[in-house]
Order: C-alpha cells, then structure tokens, then sequence
C-alpha cells in the first residue's frame, strides 16, 4: 500500500485549514524548520495507519496534546457549544487496498483510503452540559468527552486484525526503559523475523523452560523447599513461567556482541533498528517512518545506512525526516517534501541537479532549502565580505535576520538556484562578472527572469571583474583611500612591499597581481579575514551594499 | 467473461458445486465473493467450506445479500445520497411504507425539493436500511455514481457466486444485471425456482414470477444449464416432488441419485399418507423431523420431536420427514393438482415443493382419506 496524500485538521501542528500533503511512492524526505511539524506529519500517519501514538494505543494517548493549539485557543474563546468542540481529523489516501476504496473523505474522491476521527462523544452530552454550566471556568479542552473513530473510505470499521496495511516508526527515543522498550524491539524484530521463524523461537523458548524444571539441581532445591512439609499441604515448587502469553516476545532479547541491544553505543542502536525494519523478512511493513536517521551517526556510518536505505526501500514506501542535507542529497533531492508556510514538493526539479547533487552530496542544500531569504555566494573571501557589509549597515550578523550567506563552491550557482525557483525564497546571487557584464551578468540571469524572488548583483564594470578587483578599483579614488585599504588588506610584511610603489597606477597592479597565481586562493582569504577584523572601514563596491538590503 | 445459471432441483449439489468453485478459483489476485440471501444458509456454506479447508481462507468471503448490499454498493458512495452512515439493516416484515392496507404517508421517493427521501429507504433513525429498499438504494447510488460501487466492487473481486439465487426479486436483477455487464467479473448462480418462498408480495418491481425471473437471466445474457439430478432423495420422493410443478417450464424429471438406502431405514421408504389419528403412533415408530407451518401449529403433537418450519427447512436434508400440511397440500395429495394455479404468488406452492423434498427416505403427510396421487400409500399402524 502507498500512501498518496494525507488530509490533517487540528492535529498537533496543523490546523483546521491545512492543505493536503502529496507524497512520492518510493521514499519522503520530510524537512522543515524546528516546529515546522516534521515529526507530526510521520505521527499522524502512525496514528491513522496503527491507531498508535507514539508507540501506544490512541485510548491511552488521547490527551489535550494531540489538538492543535490555535484550535483550543479558539474553543476557549467560543461560548463552548457542542459545536465548538474542535475535532482531529486524519485522512490518508492510499492505493494497493480496493476494499478501502469510497466516497467517504473530505475531498469526496472516489479513491482508497481511511481516516481517523477524534470528536465529541455525544452519549456524554449531559455529562457536558454540566462541565459548561460555568463556561468562563474552563481553562482547557475536555478531551474526557472526546471518542474516536476509525473507518475506511467504504465507510467500513477498520481494527488492527481487518486493515490490510502495516506501518513501522522507527524512532530511537522509544528504547528509553519507560518507553515500553520490549514491544518497541519486538515490533521491528517481527517485521524482521517471517511466521515460522516466530513460531520455532517460540517453540525452543517454551522447551528451554520446560528443561529448567527438570535440571537436577532445580528439583533438589525444590525438594528441600518444604521438605517437612511444614508450610502447606500441597507440593510448592519453583518453576520457569511457561503460561502461554510469557512467549518468546517478552522474554527473548536481542543483543549484538553478547551486550543487551539498549546498552550498546546509540548510533548502533539506531543503524540496527532501521536495518532489520528495512530488510523486512516478514514482508509485512508497508510504510516505514524513520525520524532523524543521522542522530548518533558519524558521518561514514550516516553515508553507510543512507545507502542501504536507498537500496532496500524496494516495494515500501519511506517517510523520514532530517535535518541533513547529506541525507537529503544523497536519497535524491526532488524527494524533498518541505513543510513551512505552505507545502511543496521537489518532484518537478531538473533531472541533472538531481543528479549532480547525488554525486556530490556534501553541499549545504538544506540551508538554502530552509532560509527564507538566503545570499549565495561564489567563496570564502565573499562570503566574509558580504558578512562585514551586512554587519555594518544592520548591525548584526544576516543569520540573526534570518537571512543564511551560503558559498556554491564547486557546483556553481545553476543547481542551487533549481532547488531555491521551486520553493520561491528570496535570493541574492553575489557573481563574479568575470570581465563580461553582458554576457556573465546579464544573459545569465535571463534564464531566471520568471523567477523574481532571485536576483543577481555584480559590478557592472568590466574591469572589476571579480571580488579583489572590484574592492581594490572602489578604493583607488586617490592614494589615501588605497592606501589606507591596503593597510588593512595586506599583512605588514607585504604592506612594506606595496609601499615602494611610486604611483596610484603602479599600486592598483601591484594590488591586482598580488591575488594572481600560487597561494592566490589563501591571499584572498586571508584579506577578507582581515577587513573583516578591521576597525577601519573601507570603500564597498557599490553592488555589495545593494546585495546585502533587502526590501 | 460468460456469466452461468444452473437451474437445479433440491438435492442436486447447487451448494456444494459453488464451494467447490470458490476453493478452486480463489487466489491473492482472484477474491471470491459467496452471496447467499439467508443467514441460514450462510453458516450452511461456511460449514462446507470449512469442511474442506479447516479455516475460510481470507480470498474467499462470504456474506449475505443485504450486506454485501450494504457494505459493497451502498456505504462507499452513500454520501451521494446520505450523509450519516447507514450503520445496519432492519429487517421489513411487510412493506414498511404501508400500514395494512394503508399506505403511511411521507415515504415517497423524492421529497419536494427534488432530494432523495430518507424514509423511503431508512428507519426513522437513519441509520438502518429497510430491506424492502435496500436493493433499490443501492440501485440508485449505481445510477448516480455512474457505476462507481461495480466498478470498484470489480477491482476487489473476479468471481461472485450466487447461492439460492430464486429468492433475489426485483431491484436485485438491476445489480445482478449491472454485475453481468462487466467483462473482468464471472458470475455464476445457483438456485432451484421451485424453492423461492420470499417472493414478497409487496415487492412491486418485475422480475418477480418465475418465469420473469428466468427471462431476466435470459436478457442478462447468462449461459443457463439445467441439472434434474438428485443426491438427496430417493426416486418415488422426486417423482412425488416433480408433480408440485407439473406442466410448468421446462423441469425435467427429477433422477435419484440417492444410492441405496440403509438397512435400518430400508423398512420404509417412500411417500406416505398419515391419517391424524395414527400421527402419535407414526412419531413413536419413526422418530421423523416435523416440518410445520409456523410455530404455533401443533405445539403439543411436536414436543419431543425435531421440529422446523417450513421456512427454516430449506437447504436442510433429514433421513425421515412429516409434514403436517396446510388444507392446500391436502387437496393436492386428494387429487386436485391445480389447486395452486390460481395462486397470486408461487409461494405455497413452492413450500410445498421445498418441505416434500427435504427427506432423504420417506416423506409423510398428514392426511384423512385417500390419496388419489400414484405412489402416495397410506400408512397404517
């Protein structure tokens, strides 16, 4: 079974008004900001799939926690009518289970698909009447009336032993002891074990008991128990517990290396669990959530479970979330499903960023993805500069106004900007003009025209044809102002070598030529670093001042 | 696909042969779908199938007609229509918009404003589905969905089988006919129209007779084949049961195909006439299955007995049977053999047929006088 789409009201993030999430068939890179709802979208197919919260039966886990704030805020605010009483409400649309198939859905497709109900149980109106009698007394939402119901599209009851479609939550927090740490284990041991692999663990367990009574020693220590029979006419022995419910499940525990699995290192832990979970012996699992693969992971093991992931997803669908944008490179980044202000998918990104971005995973698209409003950079040297412009006009650093400097580097400028014209966030192209405005500058920034949230800056003029260059000719007005750059610019050392130079003329190419050749790259770097430790400030290229303003 | 009737007397397999088809054909990608109209009968085929599975398997599934109504027609699309769920079935009875011979007033299909009447098809409630309507609710949610419910009921299911086909009237054969149209859906059907005892007077929507019946399948398309083989009864018992419909369609002799008769039972064996007074003394000698009317008939003579209604006896086979008959079934045994022809419906007639045949040795009636049917004695203590 595939899950097409999901419908969520007033659960946790989501509110009354929340758009349908699409979904791919193959694997859900699910990435957001921190509160952004990322880990609710995989609870609410948990809930709606296995009638599970977190891991625990939705009876037990009904509280005021799984409404969505806004939708209490505006309960509280009501005269508190029946009727103002919020309802959850999870959707999914599915294929691959025809019996679900039905009419009986918010969008009145005729589609498969079943959905959860969390509402106001009317059996307890009386009961309700009462709590209101005073309505500015309640402070909270009375989950106590609320019940819930579980049906298919066909508007036939669903429950655990009827659906026809098994989901899995891989989320490491669950082995905590208190968490119910065996049923957690033991539901990704079944996806991993197959019928009679279960049924001959459990057979071998029950015997291994049945042996534990006979064994010499036991019977002689139950012999002297009560060897005068002083204590009770009947014969008191102790005996391994072989009632048929303490089967294997409850008693058998996986270990790697002879050590009890929750005690060895997290990363393992984790790697394992979504291992065995994808591997899928049983063939039972559908859809399997993983939250954060890369918690506790070095970055070899992360790029070893990210390649077993990608190979064995065959035949289930994936949901995960991260916040890594090697994760996120490596799956494929037109699987990215971003949830922010609204909803969007990459499904329609260029095929050759998809794929350039595969082969080099180690570029920072999650920070582009993410930031409303980003400036992208050609390298180092840029970036600082950008940042000590930004710093002096709006006193703080881009990142304290949301706004993220990020360098291209090698894969340039075109597959950042695929990822960003999807998603519409703000940018600001700082480029080298390379000594052809026209063509470097203005024939390439035609290719985006549509997209007016992207914009370009460099300097117009040929001659500066990139960062240094431009710096420099900014501050060749007279030789002061060069000077007094140059200063800041250059180490002492090669300041002294500069100050030989006998004319303005002769200390601009001294300054142009000092970024040429061997070591170029770390010059550059290095003069950035220290313009941007200066006190003193120098001319800025005209371009840089607009880049960094935003509207 | 070609879709089949088998038109087969009492005794003849119907039961078994669609079990059988429904274990063999039955695959993850081929679910078979086994519909009967009774309760009765569902348990009936559930023993059967279980007989040689042990357990049903989960491709083959068995419901009744109502709820496979319900379940597959209705409540997917019922929003078109209904928006609360129509949770159940009530049972009708009698017509539930008439009161006797008066008709309840606000029941009409449509109310004024064009939309669909809830209580032309649902209890008070709304929640529960008269069975009168329930087929012509669904009919109208085929309508207006433009064949959504087959649609999706033919993506769930390759085969659907029919057992007691005879007691499906009226807006049934507009879905047994919206089935049959589909290419990617075999249907096959079985059932005896001698047997049909709900043919409910106040369902008004052709086909209801016999012969109506018939000729729908006909339109419909369905390859009919006769079978005139019995496994239950012994040879003078089926001539004695062919005689019920005697002149009408095409029955064919019934052929026993009951094999030889038990040494302890072969002291008697036949058709028999039992005069009231010798009833006790036949009870006591015999230990037969009473067949009656209804409940009330008899209480006293029954106590002690196995004892079933006429109704409740259908698809049931006993070595021994007597019927404690109606004055009709008299003037039948005394010679009148067209004393159900003026019959506004065939179901006294087809009672008769259903409770003759349910005795896999002798059937016995209770009758004063004598018979004037060839093979009809009189038993005597």
């Amino acid at each position: 079974m595939i899950i097409k789409k999901l419908v969520i009201k007033n659960f946790k993030k989501f509110n009354q008004v929340s758009v349908p999430l699409e979904f791919n068939d193959d694997i859900n890179i699910i990435v957001g900001d921190n509160e952004s709802g990322k880990s609710t979208v995989l609870e609410a197919i948990e809930l709606c799939t296995n009638l599970q919260y977190r891991g625990r039966a939705l009876a037990q886990e009904l509280t005021t926690d799984l409404f969505n704030h806004g939708c209490i805020e505006k309960y509280l605010a009501s005269p508190k009518a029946q009727t103002d009483l919020p309802e959850i409400l999870i959707e999914a649309y599915v294929e691959g289970c025809p019996d679900h198939q039905g009419t009986n859905n918010t969008l009145g497709e005729d589609t498969e698909g079943f959905f959860i109900r969390v509402f106001f149980n009317e059996d307890l109106a009386p009961a309700y009447q009462e709590f209101i009698r005073d309505p500015d007394r309640v402070k909270t939402l009375p989950v106590e009336f609320y019940a819930f119901e579980w049906y298919s599209f066909a508007w036939k009851h669903l429950s655990p032993f009827n659906k026809q479609f098994k989901a899995l939550f891989i989320d490491p927090t669950r082995l905590h002891p208190t968490f119910g740490k065996a049923r957690y284990i033991n539901n990704i041991l079944e996806s991993a074990l197959d019928q009679s692999d279960r049924s001959k663990l459990n057979l071998n367990f029950r015997q291994l008991k049945a042996t534990f009574d006979e064994e010499d020693e036991v019977v002689a220590i139950n012999k002297g128990l009560d060897a005068e029979d002083e204590i009770s006419d009947k014969n008191l022995k102790i005996t391994a517990d072989i009632t048929s419910n303490a089967s294997w499940e409850s008693n058998l525990q996986l270990t790697a290396d002879n050590i009890a699995f929750n005690h060895i290192g997290k990363g393992e832990q984790a790697q394992i669990q979504i291992k065995l979970a994808l591997a899928n012996k049983a063939n039972g699992v559908d859809i399997l959530m993983v939250e954060e693969p890369e918690n506790h992971l070095s970055h070899v093991n992360l790029a070893r479970l990210v390649e077993f992931i990608e190979c064995k997803n065959e035949g289930r669908q994936v949901f995960l979330t991260t916040h890594s944008s090697y994760v996120l490179n490596k799956l494929s980044i037109d699987k990215l499903c971003l949830l922010g202000n609204g909803y969007i998918r990459l499904n329609s990104i260029e095929a050759d960023t998809v794929k350039t971005i595969k082969r080099l995973p180690g570029y920072d698209t999650l920070r582009v993805v993410l930031a409303s409003k980003v400036i992208l950079v050609e390298g180092p040297s840029d970036e600082l500069l950008v940042k000590k412009v930004f710093l002096d006009k709006h006193k703080c650093l881009p990142e304290a106004l949301g706004i993220d400097v990020v360098v291209v580097r090698g894969i340039g400028f075109k597959h950042y900007l695929n990822v960003v014209k999807h998603l519409g966030n703000i940018s600001h192209v700082i480029k080298d003009n390379d000594g052809d405005y026209s063509k470097n500058i203005e024939g390439w920034i035609a290719d985006y025209v549509e997209y007016d949230f992207i914009k370009c800056f460099s300097p117009s003029d040929n001659e500066h044809r990139s960062l240094e260059p431009a710096l420099i000719r900014s501050n060749a007005t007279d030789d002061d102002t060069l000077d007094s750059y140059a200063k800041i610019a250059l180490s002492t050392q090669t300041y002294k070598v500069y100050e030989t130079c006998d004319s303005l003329e002769a200390k601009i190419t001294f300054l142009e030529n000092w970024y040429v050749g061997d070591g170029g790259a770390s010059k550059k770097v290095d003069s950035a670093i220290r313009i941007f430790d200066a006190q003193n400030p120098i001319v800025i290229p005209t371009y840089l001042e607009e880049a960094v303003t935003f509207d | 696909m070609t879709n089949t009737l088998i038109v087969a007397g009492a005794g003849a397999g119907k039961s078994t042969t669609v079990v059988g088809k429904a274990l063999a054909e039955a695959t993850d990608r081929r679910k078979v779908l086994l519909l009967t109209y009774t309760e009765g009968n569902q348990g009936e085929l559930l023993t059967k199938v279980c007989a040689k599975t042990s357990v049903r398997p989960a491709v083959v599934r068995i419901k009744g007609w109502f709820t496979f109504l319900l379940e597959e027609l209705i409540r997917p699309y019922q929003g078109c229509i209904f928006e609360t769920r129509i949770d159940n079935i009530l049972f009708d009875d009698s017509d539930p918009h008439w009161n006797g011979r008066f008709r309840l007033r606000g029941r009409a299909e449509r109310l004024k404003g064009g939309a669909y009447n809830p209580r032309h098809f649902l209890a008070s409630s709304q929640t529960r589905a008269h069975t009168t309507y329930i087929s012509k609710l669904a009919c109208r949610i085929i309508e207006i969905t433009r064949g959504a419910s087959i649609e999706r009921l033919a993506r769930i299911y390759r085969l659907i089988l029919i057992d007691e086909v005879q007691d499906l009237v009226g807006w049934d054969y507009e879905i047994l006919k919206a089935i049959a149209e589909r290419a990617d859906v075999e249907l096959l059907c079985v059932g005896d129209f001698r047997q049909t005892l709900y043919t409910t007077a106040h369902a008004r929507k052709a086909p209801g007779s016999m012969s109506e019946k018939l000729g729908a399948f006909q339109t419909a398309g369905f390859d009919i084949q006769y079978s005139n083989s019995n496994r239950r009864s012994v040879q003078p018992i089926c001539r004695f049961a062919d005689r019920i419909h005697e002149g009408l369609f095409k029955f064919q002799p019934s052929r026993s195909l009951a094999g030889q008769v038990p040494e302890d039972l072969a002291d008697h064996v036949g058709v028999f006439a039992v005069r009231a007074e010798d009833v006790s003394a036949y009870l006591e000698r015999y230990s037969p299955v009473i067949l009656r009317r209804t409940r009330s008939t008899e209480i006293n003579l029954c106590q002690g007995y196995r004892t079933y209604n006429y109704g409740e006896s259908k698809g049931m086979g006993f070595d021994r049977a007597l019927v404690l008959t109606t004055g009709k079934q008299r003037d039948f045994i005394s010679g009148k053999s067209d004393v159900f022809d003026g019959d506004k419906t065939d179901k006294a007639r087809n009672t008769f047929y259903v409770v003759a045949t349910r005795a896999r040795y002798s059937v016995s009636f209770v009758f004063d006088g004598n018979p004037s049917i060839d093979g009809v004695s009189v038993w005597t203590p």
